[in-house]
């Protein structure tokens, strides 16, 4: 009885983003009158993938015990390269710029495996360059308009069974993110390294190579949501993405994530970043003052940690390990 | 340093000073060669007031790290303050005025507390909600627009004055360190920090008040925030809602470089100083080089990374208790 | 303390009012998408907005985008102003670029845009009601020029780099300065800092690293409140003269107290509400003025009274 239990306490993280996600669609279903159509559902569907492709990128460093808050600004550098790619070389190479991200995921994850700086340092270091390097390569921050912005708007805008061609895109790469964190020798490696890095040690994973690669990964990710925000606003911007990375981090602790480590599921993930994009749109929908708008997400993401209080405390009565911080 | 460090009577007579303060001395050796008008008494007095306002903060997010959490609120709470102050300030004058001010971010610091230590939510999730939360009403409640005070010596006193020929600011963050240094150094409660930072099933088994040990410690860094929440209003002279929104990246960048971890269970109150100070040159060395605005980000970038990097390479036994390659 | 707290409730008690109505009686819903409502800029549009809209009779959405960088967040706002079927849909654009493509997707789906001080970068306005930044930093340049005595040395301390409302201030200043005074150099540039304490940290560094700085060009109001009280605490307001853009209540301030050389601005009220007419012009089919243009201002200490201010800022008590 208590086994089943604690697996079901293990689960409830992961009952707190579909659950706010539900109440999200009640109350504004309620309140606001265009928020329960399809079309609308299919405005949100083709709006939440920034922020997915950021949260499940975030997901893989925050297995590790760690996080990146560079996440923002590597996306608006992979925008920026993929858009002078673009220009230069044709619209199939737009994927270089979710090399940069990539690069970018590895120069984090050298620094934080390999040298050994805490993360917090190590990305914040490559918040501020790869912002700066933005900034260098487009004459100060000047967008960069696609030369063929017509495909770019179709494919960001056009509908294709319900949400924009993009929007399949992301999907397809993150069920490819589900399928590295759940059948893959490296997932398992990941995972491990977060939930016991001396037993991985002992058992003779390298530290330094599942970093590199999980933060890797994360830029990657932060790569692939630039080539969105590129294609979406038919430029690269290489100032956007302030304020993001916070959000990404949220929607996958909210998505069961946690923050010690070891513990995540991708679609725990896109569930929270679904549950944060329905509240913003339901939000904009309703048209309340922009500042009390943002007290209500602040009210919301606390409520959600209640939400997992609540949880935790109906499903599991056991004491559990759980670093109170 | 481990928390031996911190009371143990052979470690207090052989002090060792952390390895972010020969990154200090480094860095502010070689600004003050390469950079024009760096050492100059008028640069470098304003340098250390600057690095005075970051410190008071970064001793509040200093306990926090130590407990193992993280506090985001500072940048909406120091705004809300400084709202709050102005628009109270014609009915109970300067005194008052702060005072309420000042009440605002202990509040704020509290309901973090409670959050946090009687619910056991994230801290990470609860202080960025606070951060927002203070961010919607300090602008709601100004407008959107900064208020500007009625101009009084009285109330730019706590950012110009002077006691005994220091400036306040600098006072004030000498004596904040001190209070840090003795809280940690000193008490129950800074022991109790520690532990609770470090494992806090054995605190609780330890038979520690753990709930209260974590709600102390955001209270307390509330009440370090509030000071510096004040130092800026009068600063600014004015209740602004964006007054420092960088603030809560620039503490926690300033106590990890100085060599707290963020998982929690050590830190200095030196860590906290040299971690400020190299931030502070850093960021005056950036408007003094004058370099082109491109370069300027990715010359933080590099002051970032190396001076955390020379510590690395440099002092690898230097750091006892720096355990599984840093990551946290 | 009391008009906040009313005002406070007064949003929540609005807030109660939407979430449990239907949609509002108003035949007709005008969307307004800006780039950062925390910028006095764009307060005093919305105020022009949002009291044209209330005389005539018209419901206004407010989305903010929340920085003059985010474009990922006015995309997705303008998509749920799409969503919502406003009747008309007013931008003021965080980049005109990159909003074109989503803007004509709202004016494919039968939603006429008017565009507002930045607009979007589509020939498919329904009508543009421009504001001219690079006049505004011209004028700051005659205005600082004339003040320092044609020689000299100026910082700039120009706002975020890469948004269109500071570059183009910017580049007025400069290229104005060097036709009309080309003895005086532009010595140093700030692009990092964008609030007061900010400004007033990069000002305490330039007073020491510039003895022989005799003048600050500032892209906001805001900023330049900052740089006057490192100047003064320094002792160097009377060797150094100030210019701004915006008039704010601050500004008003600075300008009566001679701080403050003098502020180039935009009737932004005034183009707040000429955009709310052409668009509910547009929205029912009348006729449209394609193009609105306001000439920038510079006030001085001097003409100061003579401004209107009505059409310029907005009031101290209004809460958007």
């Amino acid at each position: 009885m208590t086994g089943a239990l604690s697996r079901l306490s293990t689960s409830g993280r992961f009952l707190v983003a579909p659950v706010c996600l539900t109440v999200a669609i009640l109350a504004f279903g309620a309140a606001v009158p265009e928020f329960p159509t399809i079309a609308n559902a299919g405005n949100v569907l083709a709006q939440m993938w920034v922020l997915t492709l950021l949260a499940v990128g975030q997901m893989f460093a925050l297995l590790t015990r760690g996080f990146d808050i560079s996440v923002g600004a590597v996306a608006a550098l992979s925008s920026t390269v993929a858009a002078l790619a673009a220009n230069h070389w044709g619209l199939p190479a737009l994927p270089l710029g979710a090399l940069a991200g990539l690069v970018c995921g590895g120069l984090n994850g050298l620094m934080i495996g390999s040298l050994g700086i805490q993360p917090i340092v190590a990305t914040l270091g490559m918040f501020v360059g790869a912002r700066g390097l933005a900034l260098l390569i487009t004459d100060g921050g000047q967008v960069v308009p696609l030369s063929q912005s017509g495909i770019a708007a179709a494919l960001a805008y056009n509908s294709l069974a319900g949400i924009p061609p993009i929007a399949w895109m992301a999907l397809a790469v993150v069920v490819a993110a589900a399928w590295v964190l759940n059948r893959s020798v490296l997932g398992r490696r990941i995972v491990m390294l977060g939930s016991n890095p001396d037993a991985a040690w002992l058992v003779g994973i390298h530290p330094w190579r599942v970093h590199l690669a999980a933060y890797g990964l994360c830029g990657l990710f932060a790569g692939f949501a630039g080539l969105l925000i590129t294609i979406r606003a038919g430029s690269g911007l290489p100032t956007e993405g302030t304020g993001m990375e916070l959000q990404a981090i949220a929607a996958a602790v909210i998505g069961g994530t946690a923050l010690t480590g070891g513990v995540g599921r991708v679609s725990g993930v896109v569930v929270g970043a679904a549950f944060i994009q329905v509240l913003f749109t339901g939000l904009n929908l309703s048209g309340i003052s922009p500042f009390l708008a943002g007290v209500a997400v602040g009210v919301v993401i606390i409520g959600s940690g209640l939400l997992e209080y609540a949880l935790r405390r109906f499903l599991s009565p056991l004491e559990q390990n759980r670093r109170m911080a | 340093m481990t928390m031996a460090a911190a009371g143990s009577p052979s470690i207090r007579f052989a002090y060792r000073p952390p390895a972010s303060a020969a990154i200090a001395f480094v860095a502010f050796v070689f600004f003050a060669i390469l950079v024009p008008r760096f050492p100059t008494l008028g640069n470098l007095e304003n340098v250390i007031r600057v690095a005075s306002i970051l410190c008071i903060a970064a001793c509040g997010q200093a306990v926090v790290l130590i407990l193992g959490g993280i506090e985001f609120s500072f940048g909406s709470s120091v705004a809300l303050a400084s709202v709050v102050t102005v628009l109270t300030l014609p009915d109970t004058g300067t005194l008052g005025a702060f005072a309420v001010g000042a009440g605002v971010v202990v509040l704020v610091g509290a309901v973090n507390g409670t959050l946090i230590a009687r619910f056991e939510l994230p801290s990470f999730l609860v202080t960025l909600g606070t951060l927002m939360i203070g961010a919607g009403l300090a602008s709601t409640i100004a407008g959107g627009l900064p208020i500007d005070a009625p101009a009084s010596d009285a109330f730019s006193w706590l950012a110009r004055g002077r006691i005994a020929g220091i400036p306040v600011p600098i006072a004030l963050a000498v004596l904040s360190v001190a209070v840090l240094y003795f809280l940690l150094a000193h008490t129950r409660l800074g022991r109790f920090w520690y532990l609770a930072g470090a494992n806090v099933n054995a605190a609780r088994l330890a038979g520690i008040n753990v709930r209260f040990v974590v709600f102390a410690g955001y209270v307390v860094a509330g009440a370090f925030c509030a000071v510096t929440a004040l130092i800026l209003t009068s600063r600014v002279a004015s209740g602004q809602p964006n007054l420092a929104p960088n603030l809560p990246f620039e503490t926690i960048a300033a106590c990890a470089i100085g060599g707290i971890p963020l998982a929690g269970g050590q830190g200095r109150a030196s860590q906290v100083v040299y971690g400020v100070l190299i931030i502070a040159m850093m960021n005056n060395a950036v408007v003094l080089l004058n370099f082109p605005v491109a370069y300027q980000r990715l010359m933080i970038a590099a002051v970032i990374i190396g001076s955390v990097l020379l510590q690395k390479l440099a002092g690898k036994g230097w750091q006892t208790g720096a355990r599984s390659g840093g990551s946290s | 303390m009391n008009k906040r707290t009313k005002s406070l409730l007064g949003g929540i008690g609005l807030l109660a009012v939407v979430a449990t109505s239907s949609a509002s009686a108003a035949d007709k819903t005008i969307g307004f998408s800006m780039p950062d409502l925390a910028a006095s800029f764009w307060v005093s549009v919305t105020y022009g907005v949002e009291d044209q809209a209330k005389q005539a009779g018209v419901d206004v959405i407010k989305v903010n985008a929340g920085g003059d960088a985010n474009a990922s967040q006015q995309i997705a706002q303008i998509q749920d102003l799409i969503q919502k079927k406003v009747d008309a849909i007013i931008v003021g654009a965080t980049n005109g670029d990159a909003v074109k493509a989503v803007v004509e997707q709202a004016i494919a789906a039968g939603i006429p845009v008017v565009g507002v001080s930045s607009p979007p970068n589509t020939d498919k306005l329904v009508a543009i009601v421009s504001a001219d930044h690079y006049d505004m930093g011209k004028l700051q340049a005659e205005c600082l020029a004339k003040a320092m005595g044609g020689k000299g040395n100026v910082a700039m301390m120009a706002g975020p780099s890469g948004q269109t409302w500071s570059d183009l201030r910017a580049n007025g200043f400069r290229d104005t300065l060097a036709k009309v005074a080309p003895d005086i150099t532009i010595i140093a540039e700030s692009r990092l800092a964008d609030n007061r304490n900010a400004a007033l940290t990069t000002a305490e560094d330039w007073i020491q690293r510039f003895p022989e700085l005799s003048g600050v060009y500032s892209a906001t109001d805001d900023m330049a409140a900052g740089i006057i009280t490192a100047l003064k605490s320094a002792d160097k307001l009377d060797a150094v003269k100030v210019s701004a853009s915006n008039l704010s209540p601050t500004a008003q301030q600075l300008l009566k107290d001679g701080e403050l050389a003098c502020t180039s601005i935009q009737q932004i009220v005034a183009q707040g509400r000429a955009a709310v007419d052409q668009a509910i012009a547009a929205a029912e089919g009348g006729e449209v003025k394609k193009e609105v243009v306001t000439p920038a201002l510079l006030v001085t200490a001097e003409n100061l009274d003579t401004v209107d201010l009505s059409s310029v800022v907005a009031p101290s008590d209004y809460r958007p």
